[in-house]
């Protein structure tokens, strides 16, 4: 059903899922905005020259490494596995649409498969053995590489002393710090995914625009 | 490195006196959400919502002929007709593969046909062919869109008031009454948008042809 949506229709939900903090799976808003908040209190304190710190507790390497794992297990898997499947040669039998859209069809599974949100553009006979397999790992990918090394973020940020707060702290309730953290999770969603919609949805919209059909 | 061996040995006792609360937590839990409550809403709605809650069954005659929210599939000129379906069913001479089956209740679904799609384009200016031959308009009569493209469920029920208008003529011709009989019967059973303005006036296709066949027959019994 979601497949009769016009592209920007169907940029919408597959944008949010990218983005990974609008909807997806149960729990992963919170902890991917905690991901993004410990992002954004880092390059924060890399522009200001300060030790970043979150709710008081240190960031160091350490943490930032696992971090990045978790951020970058998302993309990791949707890009991945879109390839993957663009340059299978069984990909073609399983499209319902032809042209960019049966890219936003292969796009928006593996999309909601790593976010684990379990809709689909159904016309996608997604039934075969490859895809089968390959969304299976794209739901454990996007499932435990985002959630585990936040958990040893936390794991690790609880055996930390906590810092009594001073003059030079970034408060993290501020509506400054708001602001960059909604332009934070732009900017790194989008300058990751935006190649891939472009050849999705934003094409099909500009040629459904010119009146083309395929 | 002493703090901590000395939390792993008291953590035993402590997991021991958990073992409780979580198997009575675990069956509350069970009980609560799998019994209690399903069976509560169940009952309430029954009480409450019983028409709705038994799915809308329309009777004639004591007859159950379908359900007020189920669209069903009529071809005879006739009878009004509801919106094009893209449901499909099993070939009944071939198990293996699917054939179109339009208002199939046990497999609703959409066309799945995206914007820039080929197919769509030519199935809809199938359907507008078809309409325009079927209902004697011309080459540039406006069409309403829900005569001509199939709904997401393959199941709606309604159809808007203009596409009714458009058929009224079809229906009068075939059962031999006056078309303003036909306009009159649209008028009592069109459904005004809900609260004033969610939605648009709109007639239940079931329900408009079941008037129809009583009207008939009580004027042929007359």
């Amino acid at each position: 059903m979601h497949d009769s949506l016009t592209p920007i229709g169907g940029l919408v939900p597959i944008a949010e899922m990218m983005l990974n903090n609008v909807f997806g799976g149960i729990g992963v808003g919170l902890i991917n905005l905690i991901t993004f908040a410990i992002l954004t209190v880092f390059l924060v304190g890399m522009m200001i020259g300060r030790t970043p710190e979150f709710l008081g507790k240190k960031i160091e390497a350490r943490e930032m490494k696992l971090v990045m794992i978790a951020l970058l297990a998302h993309p990791f898997s949707i890009l991945g596995f879109t390839a993957l499947a663009a340059i299978f040669p069984g990909t073609l039998q399983s499209l319902n649409n032809l042209g960019p859209h049966g890219f936003s069809e292969v796009l928006y599974t593996y999309v909601s498969g790593t976010a684990n949100n379990g809709s689909a553009f159904a016309g996608l006979n997604a039934n075969t053995p490859f895809f089968n397999t390959t969304i299976g790992f794209a739901m454990l990918i996007g499932r435990y590489l985002t959630l585990m090394p936040m958990l040893a973020v936390a794991g690790a940020l609880a055996a930390k002393k906590t810092i009594p707060e001073g003059p030079g702290t970034l408060s993290t309730s501020s509506a400054l710090f708001t602001g960059l953290l909604v332009f934070v999770v732009i900017a790194v969603g989008g300058l990751t995914f935006l190649p891939s919609l472009a050849l999705g949805p934003i094409a099909e919209q500009l040629l459904m625009g010119a009146h083309q059909t395929f | 490195m002493r703090q901590q061996m000395q939390s792993v040995r008291q953590e035993a006792p402590v997991t021991a006196g958990l073992v409780r609360p979580v198997l009575i937590s675990a069956v509350f839990f069970m009980v609560v959400t799998g019994l209690v409550y399903p069976l509560g809403t169940t009952g309430v709605s029954q009480m409450l919502f019983h028409r709705q809650a038994q799915g809308s069954i329309i009777t004639e005659h004591g007859v159950d002929v379908g359900s007020a929210i189920i669209g069903q599939w009529f071809t005879e000129s006739k009878y009004f007709h509801p919106r094009p379906s893209a449901t499909t069913g099993t070939d009944p001479n071939d198990s293996s593969k699917t054939v179109d089956q339009p208002y199939n209740a046990a497999n609703t679904s959409g066309s799945n046909l995206g914007s820039t799609s080929k197919k769509l384009v030519d199935a809809v200016a199938g359907r507008v062919e078809a309409y325009r031959k079927e209902n004697g308009l011309g080459p540039t009569d406006p069409i309403p869109v829900d005569a001509v493209t199939a709904s997401g469920s393959g199941l709606d029920p309604e159809i808007s008031v203009a596409n009714a208008r458009i058929q009224a003529k079809r229906v009068a011709a075939a059962r031999g009454i006056p078309e303003q009989q036909v306009l009159a019967l649209l008028d009592t059973h069109t459904q005004e948008p809900q609260f004033g303005v969610l939605g648009y006036p709109r007639l239940n296709v079931l329900e408009v042809n079941l008037a129809l066949d009583n009207l008939a027959l009580h004027t042929s019994g007359k």
